[in-house]
Order: structure tokens, then C-alpha cells, then sequence
């Protein structure tokens, strides 16, 4: 059995029937020290905690150092992670916001300027991505990198990561009514920075 | 209408993510005012310009590093945890080892020397007479 684990259709047909399992039925194998069932996990939610990292510190290679560290924390505390009503994806954007926060307070501690942190975006896009694509992604995450940190993160999870209210809520750990509140102001800030953007969409005036 | 543009103005177009107690209302006021379908357009260009964002593509150095945590994790625990895996631990047999001695030197000097222990009570309240000598009955006696 072990000699064909590595063998390619035995790793498909693993790999096929793990697939159709749950974030959270693939954790509780994770603590039981099943890899293929934390590769899944890797596949299914890398690039979007990726993406959400990066553009909450705005470095791409940031982003990737926080990504090594809530894999290497998935895989260290599996044996112990326990649901307690809570989704998977809820509890890992909250692992990752949490690594980002520590990073933002020890860049604060060293006094480093927003403007020295590097170009927010940098080799995010497919190497289809039109060019058009790229400069307006471009615009949009520097307008994202000019809010205050909170609104960040609300925008982001409810409106680039597809989160549900109450998901991002339960990430940013605040009321209903205070997500409401962050994203109005996020939003707001965000409408004036991108408006040429928007004319651009609507072909109309901003 | 500006109930309708608030809603908008936090929640997006998209009346999915709108508070329940919110959406008959607003769907009332779509079917009937044309303003308010214009907002909606307007909001809804936005949601789009934000929902394109593409999608962040890892690096393949970045998915080797992380697929091979296990491995690098199991290798790491083979070389150094049997070797030194007491070591997080010795901190705490540390202090049970001093509270342990402590104990046992408490136990031992005020069993079995009693009196002498007394006499330091007496002597410390000698040496607070002898700090502040007799000026303070005096003073408070006058």
C-alpha cells in the first residue's frame, strides 16, 4: 500500500475521494497526521488567504512569510483544533488576520513608514491578466492600503473574499452593526479614490 | 430613499448581503421608484470593479514550501524532539523542585525550632524600639 501511495492514479483516486470532504471533516484528518488530506486544505484555500495577507500588509512577500506560518499553525495544532460551531474557513481568516496584526504592530514598532513597505501589488495577477486589468487591480489596492486598518480588513473579507456578513464579522470578532459601520466608511473611502475607475465601468461620469 | 441609499452605501448592491429585516422594504422601493433602481446600478458597477480583483496566484516556491510542512515538521520532531522535548517542560519541574526545597526548609525550621522563631518576633520589635527609641511614648504620652 505504501509503495503505490506515491504512484499517480492512487494519489488521483486519494486525492478524488478526500476532495469531496468538508474544510472541516479534512482538519480532523490533519490532526490525525493525514497529508494528503492537508495538501487538499492547502489547494483549497492558499490563494485566497494569500491574496487577503498581502493586501492587508501590503508586500507580497509578507504575505507569503504569514501564509508559511498559518500552514505551518494548521498543521502543529490539528490534533487539538476543535469546530466549537465555528467554520474552518472562519477560524484560518482568523489565524491569518491575527499574523498579520503581529506584523503590523512590530512594523509600527520599528517605525517603518507605509510608503517604504513596497508596492502593495507585485506578480499578484495571472501572466494572462491584460494590462488593463493589472493597472486597475493595481489602483485598487493601493486605494485599499490607504484605509485605516479595520475598514481594510471589512472590505476585504466581505467584498474581494466573498465572505458573508456574518462570517466576517466573526472574523474581525465585532457585531453586525459594527461591520455595518466599517464597511460604510470603507466603502465611502474607497468610492472617492476609485471613482475614475468606476466612470470607466459605467462609461458615464463618476 | 435615504434609508435605501445607507443600506446601499454599507452592504453593496447585492441583496444577498442586505439585513433581512431590510430587504422587503427595499425591494418595495425598487419596484417602484426609478432613483432608487439607478443607485442600485450604480452600487452594483462598484461590487463588480471591486469583485474583479483577480485572484492572488502563490508562487511555486511559496505551494513547495508550505505542501512540504509536514515532512519538514516530522523531520524536525525525529532529530530534535526526543532529544530535547523535556526541554519546554523544565521550567515548570524547575519551580516544583524549588517550591519542593522551600517547602520542606519552611517545614522543617518552624517544627522543630519554635521558640527561636518567636524570638525574632521579639527581636524585631526590639529593633523597631531601638530605631525610633523612647521619644515616641514620650511624644505621645505628652
Amino acid at each position: 500500500m505504501d509503495s503505490t501511495r506515491g504512484a499517480a492514479p492512487a494519489g488521483t483516486a486519494d486525492a478524488t475521494a478526500l476532495n469531496i470532504l468538508s474544510d472541516e471533516a479534512l482538519m480532523q484528518r490533519v490532526g490525525g497526521g493525514d497529508e494528503p488530506a492537508y495538501r487538499i486544505l492547502v489547494a483549497r484555500h492558499l490563494s485566497r488567504h494569500l491574496g487577503f495577507a498581502t493586501r492587508l500588509l501590503g508586500d507580497r512577500a509578507e504575505g507569503e512569510e504569514v501564509m508559511q506560518e498559518a500552514f505551518l499553525k494548521l498543521w502543529r495544532g490539528a490534533a487539538n483544533w476543535q469546530p466549537r460551531g465555528a467554520r474552518f474557513t472562519t477560524w484560518f481568516y482568523r489565524v491569518v488576520l491575527n499574523l498579520c496584526i503581529d506584523r503590523q504592530r512590530k512594523r509600527r514598532g520599528r517605525q517603518v513608514p507605509i510608503e517604504d513597505a513596497g508596492d502593495p501589488v507585485d506578480q499578484r495577477q495571472p501572466a494572462d491578466a491584460g494590462i488593463h486589468d493589472r493597472q486597475m487591480s493595481r489602483q485598487i489596492d493601493g486605494a485599499l492600503a490607504e484605509l485605516p486598518q479595520r475598514q481594510r480588513e471589512a472590505v476585504s473579507l466581505c467584498y474581494l473574499q466573498g465572505l458573508t456578513n456574518r462570517e466576517a464579522a466573526d472574523v474581525l470578532q465585532v457585531n453586525i452593526k459594527a461591520l455595518e459601520s466599517l464597511l460604510t466608511r470603507g466603502r465611502a473611502a474607497l468610492k472617492q479614490r476609485l471613482g475614475h475607475l468606476r466612470s470607466e465601468l459605467t462609461g458615464g461620469t463618476p | 430613499m435615504d434609508e435605501f441609499r445607507t443600506l446601499l452605501e454599507a452592504w453593496g448592491a447585492d441583496p444577498a448581503r442586505w439585513p433581512r429585516e431590510r430587504q422587503t422594504g427595499a425591494q418595495a422601493l425598487l419596484a417602484s421608484s426609478g432613483e432608487a433602481r439607478m443607485l442600485l446600478a450604480d452600487e452594483a458597477a462598484f461590487d463588480a470593479l471591486l469583485a474583479g480583483v483577480p485572484e492572488t496566484v502563490p508562487s511555486a516556491a511559496l505551494m513547495q514550501g508550505i505542501l512540504a510542512i509536514p515532512r519538514t515538521a516530522k523531520q524536525e520532531r525525529k532529530a530534535g524532539g526526543w532529544r530535547f522535548g523535556f526541554l519546554p517542560a523544565l521550567p515548570r519541574f524547575a519551580g516544583l523542585a524549588t517550591a519542593a526545597m522551600l517547602g520542606f526548609y519552611i517545614g522543617t525550621t518552624s517544627l522543630f525550632q519554635p521558640a527561636r522563631s518567636m524570638a525574632a518576633d521579639t527581636e524585631t520589635v526590639n529593633i523597631s524600639d531601638y530605631v525610633f527609641g523612647d521619644s515616641i511614648d514620650g511624644g505621645a504620652g505628652q
